[in-house]
């Protein structure tokens, strides 16, 4: 200690150096997003994070839509939550598959909901060859309530056609909201279920209808409305981290879950006129 | 651990500081810190009590992030720094190269009471819902005046991390660097005595 003190002595204006040391390094951070507000803000300082995502996506999908092929292949996969490594390793694979028309990630995106946590998956995910969409997950409820899920992605309900399917994306978290009786929205799925002008339909969403983070309440009604709804064949799911796939309630609908990212192992799925083919394929 | 305890133990020691009183033998110098970043909010102000030769700060900050900013958020922190080393530069002029510490930072804000509700198991999820332990390193430069009230003003450069993007980071080596999980902010101490 006294060596240093003494050798700093002797050497002062040498060392006013230090102060302007100070200032590059500033210079070299400043300005990014390395002033960090706090892990709970919303929206970064600098306005770079993408916004939207989902519909950016859903366009660039409408966008190749082609109209002689009818068969729709989906990656599925899902809780990317805190897997960032083996993220990169389901990128890569997936780029080296052809034919893919989109890959849906079914919830828990993020596993603590923070907007650092999105910046680090959506970068890893912008890699991907194909469009990518998400449903939203009770870890991405878990700080602001969602706001930076929404902020990126858009809204926790949506639905789109693709060919001559349609996608009903919805928030099915019910505790996350206390069992309020509200979560899965039954009156948006009555309401998009109703569509005359595609065939068949698919559900996507975080957790399954079996499960106890479901609102009991609305199991029935919610397995009851699928079921009633013609050309109603499947219903995506995240939460349990395992590749599962069952008639659940016996009835026309198939009820998959998916592997979390963390499992090195997706699943490829082919609707080819309402019929499902499922291959799962490592990573 | 159950967050209203922690709430009680932030509050606790907040008033052992407010009761120290003036010149406690132990802690004889104070500061007042003005902080942008930092992981606190926006802005932060704070008070601390340093202890003899100015080895030991520790202290309390709030913080405050606006809805412009990404907020509303609050956050009161108890921070504490060892500060092992002080160098005198020029006469007038201290750099304090290296001081090791950390805060418990609790946020406030629309999506996170203070602890996980009812409609939860116990240790359904394992992290304080809006409690976090940030590791921190800073240095500093002063400008000592040496009047009788005022010891020095420092400008001090910290860098931070915190115990999710910890969490975060261990299992993803090969994706993650430690660079990627250090956050920065700066300020200005007071030090009174």
């Amino acid at each position: 200690m006294q060596i240093v003190w003494l050798s700093l002595n002797a050497l002062p204006m040498k060392l006013l150096r230090l102060p302007v040391f100070f200032l590059c390094l500033l210079t070299v951070v400043s300005g990014c997003e390395k002033f960090e507000l706090s892990p709970y803000q919303e929206q970064p300082l600098t306005d770079d994070l993408p916004y939207n995502l989902n519909a950016l996506n859903l366009a660039r999908l409408k966008a190749a839509e082609p109209s002689a092929d009818d068969t729709v292949t989906i990656i599925y996969t899902g809780d990317s939550q805190r897997f960032y490594d083996r993220l990169e390793d389901l990128v890569r694979k997936a780029n080296e598959l052809r034919n893919v028309d989109f890959l849906v990630l079914s919830g828990d995106i993020s596993d603590f909901g923070l907007l650092r946590e999105y910046r680090w998956v959506t970068e890893r995910l912008s890699m991907l060859s194909m469009p990518y969409l998400c449903a939203i997950g009770n870890h991405d409820l878990t700080a602001s309530q969602g706001e930076v899920y929404r902020r990126i992605f858009g809204d926790k309900n949506y639905s789109f056609h693709y060919k001559n399917y349609k996608f009903l994306v919805h928030d099915t978290n019910g505790r996350e909201y206390g069992f309020n009786g509200n979560v899965p929205d039954m009156g948006w799925l009555v309401q998009e279920t109703r569509d005359t002008v595609v065939s068949w339909f698919v559900g996507l969403s975080h957790v399954p209808p079996y499960d106890g983070d479901f609102d009991r309440k609305l199991e029935l009604p919610y397995k009851n409305l699928f079921n009633a709804t013609p050309g109603f064949i499947l219903s995506l799911h995240g939460h349990l981290h395992g590749y599962s796939a069952s008639y659940a309630y016996d009835d026309q609908v198939l009820y998959l879950t998916s592997n979390s990212v963390q499992k090195e192992e997706f699943v490829l799925i082919k609707l080819i006129q309402g019929s499902i083919i499922q291959q799962r394929i490592p990573y | 651990m159950n967050m209203r305890r922690w709430a009680g133990i932030v509050s606790f020691i907040a008033l052992g500081i407010a009761a120290s009183a003036q010149r406690d033998p132990l802690f004889p110098k104070s500061f007042a810190v003005a902080q942008f970043a930092g992981s606190t909010g926006l802005l932060s102000v704070g008070f601390s009590k340093v202890s003899r030769c100015d080895k030991i700060e520790l202290g309390l900050l709030y913080g405050f992030l606006p809805k412009a900013y990404g907020g509303v958020n609050h956050s009161v922190s108890l921070k504490f720094a060892w500060n092992p080393w002080q160098l005198r530069l020029l006469k007038k002029l201290r750099i304090e190269p290296l001081q090791l510490g950390g805060f418990i930072c609790q946020n406030f804000n629309k999506g996170a009471e203070p602890a996980w509700g009812s409609r939860y198991p116990k240790n359904y999820y394992w992290w304080p819902r809006a409690t976090r332990f940030h590791p921190a390193v800073s240095a500093q430069l002063a400008y000592v005046a040496g009047t009788r009230h005022i010891d020095r003003l420092a400008y001090y450069f910290e860098a931070n991390t915190n115990d999710l993007y910890i969490a975060s980071y261990f299992p993803n080596r090969h994706a993650l660097s430690v660079y990627d999980i250090v956050f920065f902010g700066m300020g200005l101490k007071l030090y009174l005595r």
